[in-house]
């Protein structure tokens, strides 16, 4: 449940703020949002990024969408969880909460479905899925020309995903947003799956002083994303 | 240890079907040398696969015909039914995707383990098509460039209005919602309109940023809904073709289509073009929800006419200024037959007429592929 493989460094964006804020009597931290949003590097960001949590006892759980056994993870600062998708394994989120500081978890359930975790302390709710300003930086971060159309367009369409993003701009290397977009919309068709048996991957934040790296793939460009 | 089972194909084509050339009579000879093998169940398999050039493919293949057996000696003949041949099966690398057509034993000798099998391509003709160096991608699918103001002026007056309308909405709706922005950014909470100082959390966050959000996402929406109906400055629809498109026909350009603008076209270009279509799937993202990427991409594109006409006057047929006559035989040249394993997976064949105008929406009508038969696409 802890073994993952990593990919390339990715960039960060902190879309979300939450460099700034202050996580100190939070208890559960919620990322929702659609698959390729950025929960998991949210959560790897927090794990190795923010002062509240960076160098002190964690614990990284990969659920594979199954339940997991909590008892015997304990006394840690921060505890993630990524990912829950169902609200079977709840009951093991609440257990993590009784013994651990903090737990971060990252979300394909409803909000409300935290609401009574309210009652263990101070909880913190992020959408990763609704912020199109992101999708502009990304593209503006890769040199690739967009109007504020073709981005609420895309945003409509397939939520705030980096992942469905960089298919996009891959299928059509060279173009801007709104050609890439106009083409696969004529050529394309993007669906998600649920996949039974996948291999976790550990999000790597790069150096955001450093430009972008993208990892070479064979035959054609390929981008690097920060879905999670 | 190596069985060293074989395929051999052979032709013999005395014993094949009657007039049923230039396939009948191809066999196959599944050499299966290993005496341990004999009383083993066995299949022999012709399939033909769409290999997708990709780091994380999803490929797919198609069972064109199935012989169960049991091995009862060291040969044996498997005759290949005609209607596995009568679809010219042939192999094809292209720029994404790769065609095999091959046969395949497998010997169920194994509890465990893998079973024996061997694999031999089907002894098909290479089937090599003209070289072609258009931009496929440009051909099939051109910049469009078009003027708002020229376009807004030869649309209907209802859709002129309906443009207007919503430009006005919007920029009212614009101006409001940022006047309100403003207004409780500079307000204390109490005395707030609309926009919170705080978010649901109860962390602090700027009103003046969340109207700038909203009008984006207002702008954005009229700007999709102007764009539709900018395209209703004119009719532009397929006329039913009857009866098939082969190398020899010929056909006027004006039987295609028809059409009629509101406004007169300058300069107005039209093309029909065609392309091979290559379909196949990937998989991008991690995690547990994981992206299939659908793809269609156009190669071997073919231009089949293109006319420039310097005035089509309004209210007028488009199609009387196309009378010339075209023919489709540069397609059956250039374009490999299709070979459809599935509907996600294989070679398709594509073709469209577009009309391109420089200051109006591109128009284009995608045509049925059904007036074409695939066998005319075999002879170069």
């Amino acid at each position: 449940m802890n073994t993952a493989t990593e990919q390339s460094p990715i960039l960060f964006d902190d879309f979300l703020g939450l460099e700034g804020e202050d996580f100190r009597q939070t208890r559960l931290i919620v990322f929702a949002g659609i698959s390729g949003s950025g929960k998991s590097t949210a959560l790897k960001f927090l794990c190795d990024h923010h002062p509240a949590f960076s160098g002190k006892p964690q614990r990284w759980i990969w659920t594979m969408e199954k339940t997991w056994d909590a008892a015997r993870i304990r006394c840690n600062r921060l505890v993630v969880v990524d990912e829950v998708s169902h609200p079977r394994q709840l009951p093991a989120v609440a257990r993590l909460l009784k013994q651990n500081q903090t737990v971060a978890v990252a979300s394909h359930l409803k909000p409300a479905w935290f609401w009574p975790f309210r009652l263990a302390g101070r909880y913190r709710h992020f959408l990763t899925d609704h912020d199109c300003a992101k999708i502009a930086r990304h593209l503006t971060r890769h040199g690739i020309s967009h109007t504020a159309a073709a981005v609420e367009e895309f945003c409509r369409r397939h939520g705030a995903s980096y992942v469905d993003l960089d298919c996009i701009l891959e299928r059509h290397p060279g173009e801007s947003l709104d050609r890439a977009l106009h083409l696969s919309l004529k050529l394309d068709r993007l669906t998600i799956e649920r996949s039974k048996q996948w291999i976790p991957v550990m999000p790597v934040i790069g150096d955001t002083r450093k430009p972008f790296e993208r990892a070479p793939t064979a035959g054609r460009p390929r981008w690097a994303s920060c879905g999670g | 240890m190596p069985k060293n089972v074989d395929i051999l194909f052979s032709f013999d084509p005395e014993k094949g079907e009657a007039r049923q050339p230039p396939h009948a009579g191809l066999r196959a000879k599944l050499i299966i040398p290993d005496p341990e093998l004999i009383g083993k169940k066995a299949t022999f398999t012709i399939k033909r696969h769409v290999q997708v050039k990709d780091s994380r493919p999803v490929h797919d293949t198609e069972e064109m015909f199935k012989h169960k057996f049991t091995v009862r000696g060291e040969k044996v003949t498997v005759p290949i039914p005609h209607h596995v041949l009568e679809d010219h099966p042939f192999q094809y690398d292209g720029e994404q995707i790769e065609i095999k057509c091959f046969g395949e034993l497998v010997i169920n000798d194994k509890l465990i383990r893998k079973d024996t099998s061997v694999q031999k391509d089907l002894p098909v003709e290479a089937l090599k098509k003209w070289e072609v160096l258009t931009n496929t991608n440009e051909l099939i699918e051109p910049k469009d460039i078009f003027s708002f103001s020229k376009n807004l002026m030869a649309i209907p007056s209802h859709n002129k209005i309906a443009t207007l309308g919503l430009l006005v909405v919007g920029l009212v709706v614009i101006v409001v919602n940022m006047l309100i922005g403003y207004h409780d950014q500079f307000s204390p909470e109490h005395a707030t309109y609309f926009y919170s100082h705080f978010d649901s959390d109860g962390d602090g966050s700027s009103p003046l940023v969340k109207a700038l959000s909203g009008c984006g996402a207002i702008g954005a929406a009229i700007w999709f809904a102007i764009r539709r109906q900018l395209r209703k400055y004119m009719t532009f629809k397929f006329k039913p073709i009857t009866g098939s498109i082969n190398r020899q026909s010929e056909h006027t350009v004006s039987d295609l289509f028809y059409g009629v603008s509101r406004t007169d076209l300058k300069d107005v270009t039209l093309r029909i073009v065609a392309c091979n279509m290559e379909k196949g799937k990937y998989v991008r993202g991690s995690g547990s929800n994981q992206r299939t990427v659908s793809f269609s991409t156009p190669v071997r594109g073919v231009l089949l006419y293109s006319k420039k006409v310097t005035l089509i006057p309004k209210n007028q047929p488009v199609e009387n200024h196309f009378r010339d006559s075209m023919s489709f035989e540069p397609m059956f040249k250039v374009l490999y037959p299709p070979s459809e394993v599935s509907e996600s997976h294989g070679l398709f064949i594509y073709w469209e007429v577009q009309l391109i105008h420089n200051d109006f929406v591109d128009q284009e009508l995608a045509g049925d592929t059904v007036h074409f038969r695939r066998e005319d696409f075999f002879t170069a």
